[in-house]
């Protein structure tokens, strides 16, 4: 009996204390944004299943939350942008922007993204009306990227589709798990993350460069669907008599004197050229500015680009456009 | 068990939770993000 009591006081006991400590870190990162818990929110409060399993999720039309420092509102069609209706205004040039969180603007106000930068400038450009449609969702590959250009985005009936191509592209579809009862726990993910940075620390885990050059192995599922996706999408426009251009934005935080990463951009710019695919390499741009690469990030602990990284992505976009002058003034 | 052994319990959680904290600090490894979904 003796027993009995003591382990139900015991089990009591740690049920209190983790009551407590969800509490604790629930108040500390009220007044402290962390990234993990961040996009756990973003994750649990904007994002539901998506009816296309190659999609896997999507954002929750008509959602709102505020994340890593900025309003993410989501507008009636599951955009983070103005409504859109999929009739394309006269007069109107409507560029489709497809991506990740990076076009998404994860950590920028929605006016300090590169889409929504884009529309004064190129507008001014052209001397007419042009919408640039957001499309980013966090965390799409390029397989879901096409998924939703194939389900949804080609409703828009866009002039010029351009896809912002990140080195996290070639990761497998996630898979979306109803949330349960861990999940709902802001401990447990602040746990997980502490735990998984543990691990890295420890070299239980693959480090960054490992990572990416694992994931660009000829093998590698993620990057042969995202090479078949790309090939798909180009193939689409081509049909629609649409020209698509692909930009290939550099991870952020190590790039000068020399990138991180060479080998996957490689890969990336190989691939797009011997399929034909018009892209532009945004690498030189981001290593030709005076400031160091933790100017451009979202925060110390998160590489997103920041407001002054989408302003040389936008910059990029519209220099690479004028180029292309007679595909724009079509 | 009585009110210390509590107390020593919780404690002795709070205080894992801490050393963890303490020993992962100052690392970033943002494309792990598996709960980002």
């Amino acid at each position: 009996m003796k027993v009995l009591r003591n382990s139900l006081i015991l089990v009591a006991t740690v049920f209190a204390t983790l009551l407590f400590l969800e509490g604790a870190v629930r108040v500390a990162l009220r007044f402290h944004s962390y990234y993990d818990v961040e996009m756990w929110k973003y994750g649990t409060l904007l994002k539901r299943q998506a009816g296309d399993p190659a999609i896997s999720h999507e954002h929750v039309p008509g959602a709102r939350a505020f994340l890593y420092g900025t309003d993410m509102r989501i507008n009636s069609k599951g955009l983070r942008d103005r409504e859109f209706e999929y009739a394309k205004p006269t007069d109107t040039y409507r560029i489709l922007f497809l991506g990740d969180s990076l076009t998404l603007g994860w950590g920028v106000d929605l006016d300090k993204t590169f889409s929504k930068r884009l529309e004064p400038m190129l507008s001014a450009d052209m001397g007419r009306k042009v919408e640039v449609i957001n499309t980013g969702v966090g965390n799409y590959n390029t397989a879901q990227e096409y998924a939703y250009f194939h389900d949804e985005g080609r409703r828009y009936d866009a002039d010029r589709v351009l896809l912002l191509y990140f080195i996290n592209d070639a990761e497998p579809t996630p898979v979306f798990k109803p949330t349960g009862l861990i999940e709902r726990s802001m401990l447990s993910v602040f746990l997980w993350s502490r735990v998984t940075k543990l691990q890295a620390r420890l070299g239980m885990r693959p480090d960054f460069r490992n990572y990416y050059e694992d994931l660009y192995r000829a093998s590698s599922p993620g990057w042969l669907a995202s090479q078949s996706a790309l090939r798909h999408l180009r193939n689409d426009l081509r049909a629609m008599n649409r020209p698509l251009t692909v930009f290939v934005c550099p991870e952020l935080r190590k790039m000068k004197p020399a990138y991180l990463f060479p080998e996957p951009h490689r890969k990336i710019l190989s691939f797009l050229a011997a399929e034909g695919i018009d892209f532009v390499d945004l690498l030189p741009r981001f290593q030709s500015r005076p400031e160091p690469e933790r100017d451009f990030w979202v925060s110390e602990e998160d590489s997103h680009p920041n407001a002054l990284g989408h302003q040389i992505i936008a910059e990029g976009v519209a220099d690479a456009l004028r180029t292309r002058g007679e595909n724009v003034k079509e | 068990m009585n009110w210390k052994h509590v107390l020593g319990v919780a404690a002795l959680l709070i205080l894992a939770v801490l050393i963890l904290v303490v020993l992962s600090s100052g690392l970033e490894q943002r494309e792990f993000n598996y709960f980002s979904r």
